[in-house]
């Protein structure tokens, strides 16, 4: 990505999370290229909601590309009851962010979206061209309706400007690092965080829903080394979901098994049915990412999900929760 | 609808409903102080007007400000601003606003520069506890793949016309905004919903202005140089027009009466939806123009259609009189005619 006389310098945002650390260890671990200086950074540096602290970083680092991962993200019990926060507090450090780097004349900015943005009525599966064809799930608009409109602003910046800002749109992320509170966390490590709690205290599993709902889930890992891969080939302003197959769409239910199994937990395994079980499916359509990639090989399930208990087991005094 | 209240029977309890009809706003040993943001433009010295003209109770302050008093896209002038005012009750119709061909290079600033507006005006709104924000929404936010008519709760319902997509996506996230502050605070933050506004204060400016103050400027022009009269597109775009006085007697009543979250819809009827070739035909009557009409049809037309259904406020206002198209034309221009010079444009 580097031009004859310059160098290319990547800042990702949000950089200590979930995405952050993956992204830092694959190119730790050589995804990375000679001449690219990856720079993470996290809240400790700037607070993105702040206009000015958000321009000093941007002219601090002097980016060439960002991945933009920071966020005010939550689980579902979260969402529900502060739609104005998550709302205002993600424009806020999506348009400090996207309007820093056109600023400072970054090349490149990948963001990130989610499944969760589509519209709740829907056909299956969904495809990129969705996003904007109906409100979203009501229990998280304020979320919802932030990351969507990213890709507003993206097409925007490209249509008045020229710049290729861009974002991926990945499915229910889950891996080492991420926040396995049970109160505000995603379900998958919220189940294992569960699992754990269960056995060290001798008690039952108790899973908040029905345990229908169903989601693909995609690694971490895999998911930032296909973050690089955009980061340096996809060059459209349209966003490009990554996730693995509708094949590999699991039950909230199959992905507790998967943790009770990975953990050898042997207590007993209830539903908590007056939970609320937030969108039944959000099928997605990998169409556009196998065009590119068809070769693109994803962690089995089963093994993600086994690397991830054992880091939290190994780590459970550090990790957030 | 009656809002005229003699002094003898003031009455200062909450929502208290004069023996005219008039809910009162204030509450107890307090007042009611009304701040409206871009007080200059169309619709704000229409509100001014008919404030002025009587529409105003005993006890009420009304405060219109514009960019001359606060940047709005500057969140600390915009604080500061509602500190001074203390306004009870917001009426907020301050925005970027341009017409179809200067929204259709500038999406990014108009997304970015009226979200800034927005959320700086809100927020102040919520942090110095004013009880009720009324914002003011567009017809040509709505999807722009639908059925017709469209009503208030379609518009989120699919994209926006692809020409003015920041400005809308702007508009919509109001409403959404709107939303939030009823869901976590409980606050009475809602909208209307104009169709096509015209009026005396507009912007007359051709290149940036609206199709009728266009017409009404080319008009003015084609009569002082003896040439045609060119409008851009086909004329066979429809609109439902609201004159902006009429406007103002509604805004005044929704910021009275209307509480509920979702927006409402402030136009006419379906039946009385013109298409743009009418529409210059109606101010060419007006203004008494006897020269050459002719069409570009090179130039884009915009949005076909954006029917719009009043079936809402007819509810609400089942006797609510509109003035007369032609006669709102005819008002509109002669004021245009008579304030040529500093009429902006």
């Amino acid at each position: 990505m580097s031009e004859p006389g310059g160098s290319v310098r990547v800042l990702v945002t949000g950089g200590s999370g979930l995405v952050g650390r993956a992204i830092q260890e694959v190119v730790a671990d050589g995804a990375g290229l000679p001449g690219e200086d990856w720079v993470f950074v996290s809240s400790k540096d700037a607070d993105l909601t702040d206009a000015a602290q958000t321009r000093a970083l941007f002219e601090k680092v002097r980016p060439t590309h960002v991945i933009h991962l920071a966020a005010m993200v939550g689980g579902l019990f979260r969402n529900i009851k502060y739609n104005l926060d998550f709302w205002r507090k993600n424009v806020h450090i999506n348009d400090n962010v996207l309007h820093s780097a056109f600023e400072v004349g970054v090349r490149k900015v990948v963001s990130c979206l989610s499944t969760c943005i589509f519209p709740d009525k829907t056909t299956y599966p969904i495809d990129e061209t969705m996003i904007h064809n109906g409100p979203p799930h009501s229990s998280n608009f304020g979320y919802s309706y932030a990351k969507r409109m990213i890709d507003v602003q993206n097409r925007a910046y490209f249509q008045q400007h020229g710049c290729t800002f861009t974002a991926v749109i990945p499915t229910n992320v889950f891996g080492p690092h991420d926040n396995f509170n049970i109160e505000d966390g995603h379900v998958l490590p919220g189940l294992i965080h569960k699992v754990h709690l269960a056995k060290s205290s001798g008690s039952a599993l108790t899973v908040w829903g029905t345990g229908r709902p169903r989601r693909q889930f995609i690694y971490s890992r895999d998911l930032a080394r296909l973050f690089v891969w955009v980061l340096r080939e996809y060059n459209e302003v349209e966003p490009i979901i990554l996730s693995v197959g509708e094949e590999d769409e699991v039950s909230i239910q199959e992905a507790a098994e998967a943790v009770v199994e990975a953990m050898d937990f042997h207590g007993e395994v209830t539903f908590d049915t007056t939970k609320s079980d937030g969108q039944f499916k959000k099928t997605a359509s990998n169409r556009k990412l196998r065009t590119y990639l068809p070769n693109f090989r994803f962690t089995p399930f089963k093994q993600a999900v086994k690397e991830t208990c054992a880091w939290f087991t190994q780590n459970y005094e550090q990790a957030r929760k």
